[in-house]
């Protein structure tokens, strides 16, 4: 559900970057973290709708999802989302669909250990990132 | 660039946030925050977050420690009291304890305060004890204004007056400086146990701040679950800290 406060906030942040150049933006490029699954189709109707009236209503927004590293910082193995998966359907099966990862991925270390030594202590990259922006100089 | 910093500026921009602050832990931030936050809704709507990742406290002061936030297209829906919204990471995950490396602590602060939907234009925001990442995240989000508490012990006032001279390089207003559980009410006599006010007083003096003593009252271990009942002395000093109550009028 808290797709559309995702887009917001990505319209926002473009919004004040093309602002601040005075440039208009052709195309944005949002990868969001496999972790979190949101929903693509509520995150592009997002969009479309919240774009409207501002000056990104002929801006393109391209989402796409990005897999994540772990970077386990106790025995410093490096791990994918599928070696912890297991650990984490407890997770999504007791907290049902607004469970704790799709609203803050971050959390992540909180729920899983690092398959190799056990820790919890293992960091990764799960913002929503703006990954690339076409534009060109109003005047 | 990032997206949710910015989401969580914009939100937060033009409120009013109190941040309950102390460099030393179990001094009664948690205590005061709520108390503080409840009173003040009884004059208008009021938000109190709780931005202590690891000591949550607010939801079980109140007797919510089990319930879950609902999530709507705005956000992170707050637990209502009457005109008091709370907001609290505890209410994300329940009763289970958490534990992140320092570059998720901010994540995690950054994305609450985005994703909440904090409507009221007066925040009180629970902050943990001591000076870290939820300190700066909170403050590259909004400049609050602190209120800081202490005991009236040595080793309290120490701690806190590196946190004071922070704020004051940061310009960070602060305006309150609270000896919490100062002394207790003994018939008519007053007992001091963590010792004398006066280095509060000159730790006041030095930083400009307004000194509020309050009593310890050992009612108010009964109201631990159920806050919101409380009416006792602590309630009726708080309603005294004015300044924050005629910002509220204004
Ligand atoms: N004025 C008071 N009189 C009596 N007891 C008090 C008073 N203020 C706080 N307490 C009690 O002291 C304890 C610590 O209070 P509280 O949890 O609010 O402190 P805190 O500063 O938030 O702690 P932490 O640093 O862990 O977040 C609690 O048990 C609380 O009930
Ligand atoms: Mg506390
Ligand atoms: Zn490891």
């Amino acid at each position: 559900m808290h797709e559309w406060a995702i887009a917001m906030s990505v319209i926002q942040t473009m919004e004040k970057w093309a602002k601040e150049r005075g440039v208009n933006i052709m195309k944005v490029v949002v990868s969001l973290p496999s972790l979190s699954m949101l929903d693509l189709d509520i995150m592009r109707d997002a969009f479309k709708i919240l774009k409207k009236n501002t000056v990104l209503e002929n801006s393109e927004f391209e989402v796409r999802v990005r897999d994540t590293d772990f970077d386990c910082r106790n025995c410093g193995r490096r791990f994918s989302l599928e070696e912890i998966k297991r650990q984490l359907s407890e997770v999504f099966e007791n907290y049902g669909e607004e469970n704790p990862l799709h609203l803050l991925p971050a959390f992540v270390s909180s729920f899983a250990r690092c398959p190799f030594c056990g820790s919890h202590d293992f960091t990764s990259e799960l913002s929503v990132l703006v990954d690339g922006i076409d534009y060109e100089s109003d005047a | 660039m990032n997206p949710m910093l910015e989401f969580a500026r914009k939100k937060f921009s033009g409120k009013k946030v109190l941040a309950v602050l102390s460099s030393k832990g179990g001094v009664g931030k948690s205590t005061l925050a709520s108390l503080l936050a409840l009173s003040l809704s009884e004059m208008g709507s009021v938000a109190l977050l709780d931005l202590d990742i690891y000591g949550n406290s607010v939801t079980k002061l109140f007797g919510m420690q089990n319930k879950l936030h609902k999530v709507s297209k705005e956000g992170i829906e707050p637990f209502k009291l009457k005109k008091l919204s709370i907001f609290s990471i505890n209410g994300l995950i329940g009763d289970r304890y958490l534990i992140l490396p320092g570059s998720q602590e901010r994540s995690v602060v950054e994305s609450f305060m985005a994703l909440s939907n904090v409507e009221e234009d007066t925040v009180i925001i629970d902050m943990p004890p001591g000076m870290g990442e939820e300190l700066l995240t909170l403050t590259r989000i909004v400049k609050p204004e602190a209120i800081v508490v202490t005991l009236a012990s040595k080793l309290s006032i120490d701690v806190v007056r590196k946190m004071l001279e922070y704020l004051k390089e940061s310009s960070i207003r602060t305006r309150y400086f609270i000896v919490n559980m100062a002394y207790i009410l003994s018939g008519d006599r007053k007992i001091y146990p963590f010792g004398s006010v006066e280095e509060a007083e000159n730790l006041s003096k030095l930083y400009n701040l307004k000194l509020k003593v309050l009593p310890m009252d050992p009612e108010i271990s009964k109201f631990i679950g159920q806050l919101q009942y409380y009416d006792g002395i602590l309630k009726k000093e708080i309603k005294e800290l004015e300044c924050l109550f005629s910002d509220l009028k204004k």
